[in-house]
């Protein structure tokens, strides 16, 4: 390189160590994943680059394939019982919102009604298994975006909400409670009490979530403007939940198909405007207060009364399908069970995850950021790769 | 800058409240009435053997096919079953902790125990036997239906703790 011996030298642009030596630039294929801690599980994206900017990404899926729709079609005793523990395994993150759309689905297959107090019971558990959801994105979004103390925060809620769980339904993650006609069992007697605690420490945390990373600038210059998905192309691919949400559209199943007893509750959907990853971390932290909103409008109607309706002990349903959507954590998810008529398993299911759907959208996002942007908008489509590979 | 100033004043807010953090190994967490840990099978003290009557409907109605048994004839006249269990082995690598085992049995004969601490070098040492199960099962009672005890709240939900 030539030394700066005038003062017009050093205005003149030095050339580049590329230039001066007449290099060009090659491409260069990166493998990220499968064994990667921001892919969200194990996920394998081959990026193309060009520079430190991404040309094109190729996603490998499939990893996590347990054959969750096909173990549930088997099984000789119990058969629509053991179909919810491996639903249970596939989201992990919405358990129990899941089981809300597979007992649905059962229900509605076999013709069996619901006790109003199951029915507030499911939507209870149901809001806080979204805001136990909500907080695993915050916290791994944090770290996607650079900063790892947003974890702690949300992992601290997230203990006890998965302490209430164990208290409800025995088991922290998949509690296996809610059953075809009604509620395993009755809630705990201090369920209320407890739901209360929650909904109050809750509220506290979410401003500490503000608090810590909502207005922090290298947060919103790592987020804002990044990962744009137009509405009418997220309409194309199909996607929903908060990345729908996030481009205008107030797409809510809660709001625009009501199921259970959704229409009593007054909630908003919260939509954005311009569809980057910062909109959508914006609308995930607004669900949760939403979702306080409705489990205290439903814990001061929570009827006393019986939580199982009159199902059969042995559930074997009359020849047909059914399908059921409801709105998960991620999106849309739908359950689709066929019944033979005969056995008591169900002859064919089918789970519609919202992720796979919407983990479609990473081209568009990811084509023509930086690389180490990929991983903010990987992160911010928030999915579980064990609904993805299911 | 405000923004970030804002964190840091979030950091030191939490850095006086009281750590939630538990030590687990040294610090057990409380396990509420309801936990479901591996199952056990169930001991009758009041003829002093097993309820279980091997009548296989747990191990049907398994989701993971982790429970194995076989029945022998029962001759001891003590009860009214006909049959009585020679082996039960439950494979706790495999078992989901779903507790429909527990659900489906028509004789109350096992019941999930608060037993969880399976860490282990060898495979082979989670396939549990009729007297482990029944071990693991010692003072465990059937609880479906009767209503757990009310305590104080457990963790960081009480208010003084964060406010
Ligand atoms: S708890 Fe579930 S998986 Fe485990 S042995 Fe019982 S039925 Fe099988
Ligand atoms: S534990 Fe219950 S269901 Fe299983 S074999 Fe014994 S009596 Fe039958």
């Amino acid at each position: 390189m030539a030394i700066a011996t005038s003062i017009d030298m050093l205005r003149e642009p030095v050339p580049s160590v590329a230039e001066e030596r007449n290099l060009e630039t090659v491409e260069m294929t990166i493998n990220m994943g499968p064994q990667h801690p921001s892919t969200h599980g194990v996920f394998r994206m081959v990026l193309t680059l060009e520079g430190e900017r991404v040309k094109n990404v190729q996603s490998h899926i499939g990893y996590l394939h347990r054959g969750a729709e096909k173990l549930g079609e088997s099984g000789d005793l119990e058969g629509y019982r053991k179909a919810m523990i491996t639903l249970d395994r596939t989201d992990y993150l919405s358990s129990l919102l899941n089981e809300h759309a597979y007992v649905m689905a059962v229900e509605k297959l076999a013709g069996i009604s619901v006790p109003e107090r199951a029915e507030y019971i499911r939507v209870i558990l149901g809001e806080i298994t979204r805001i136990n959801s909500h907080c695993m994105f915050y916290g791994a979004f944090g770290a996607d975006a650079g900063a790892t103390t947003p974890y702690m925060y949300a992992f601290a809620l997230r203990e006890e909400i998965q302490q209430l769980f164990e208290a409800v339904g025995g088991a922290r993650m998949f509690p296996n409670y809610y059953r075809a006609g009604g509620l395993r069992e009755d809630v705990p007697q201090d369920f209320v009490r407890r739901v209360q605690a929650i909904v109050d420490r809750a509220l506290y945390a979410f401003d500490d979530f503000d608090n810590l990373i909502t207005a922090n600038e290298i947060f919103l210059s790592r987020t804002r403007g990044l990962g744009i998905l137009d509405q009418t192309r997220a309409l194309d691919l199909g996607v929903s939940g908060p990345l729908l949400r996030a481009t205008g559209l107030p797409y809510d199943v809660r709001r625009s198909e009501p199921y259970s007893i959704y229409d009593r509750f007054a909630f908003d959907v919260p939509i954005g405007t311009t569809g980057d990853c910062y909109e959508r971390y914006l609308i995930r932290l607004e669900e949760m207060r939403q979702s306080i909103r409705i489990i205290e409008q439903a814990l001061k109607d929570l009827p006393a009364g019986p939580t199982m309706g009159n199902a059969p002990k042995a559930l074997r349903p009359p020849k047909g399908e059914a399908y059921v959507r409801i709105e998960n954590s991620r999106g849309d998810f739908g359950v689709y069970l066929v019944s033979d008529g005969k056995s008591s398993a169900p002859y064919r299911v089918k789970y519609r995850s919202p992720c796979f759907v919407n983990l479609q959208s990473l081209n568009d996002m990811v084509i023509g950021t930086y690389i180490a942007d990929a991983v903010v908008a990987l992160g911010s489509i928030d999915i579980v790769l064990g609904e993805v590979d299911r | 800058m405000r923004g970030v100033l804002g964190g840091f004043l979030q950091t030191l807010k939490s850095f006086l409240t009281k750590p939630v953090t538990r030590l687990y190994p040294y610090e057990k967490p409380p396990l509420e009435a309801r936990f479901m840990g591996a199952p056990s099978l169930l001991w009758d003290d009041a003829v002093d053997e097993v309820v279980c009557v091997a009548c296989n409907i747990c191990a049907r109605s398994c989701p993971d096919d982790c429970i194995t048994l076989t029945g022998d004839k029962y001759t001891d006249g003590k009860t009214n079953k006909k049959n009585i269990i020679k082996d039960y082995f439950i494979d706790l690598g495999r078992c989901s902790y779903c507790g429909i085992c527990v659900e489906v049995c028509p004789f109350d004969a096992n019941e999930m125990s608060p037993h969880f601490e399976l860490s282990t070098y060898d495979r082979m040492t989670l396939v549990y036997d009729k007297d482990q199960l029944i071990e693991i099962g010692r003072g465990v009672t059937r609880r479906t239906g009767k209503p757990e005890p009310v305590g104080p709240l457990p963790g960081i939900l009480d208010p003084s703790t964060y406010r």
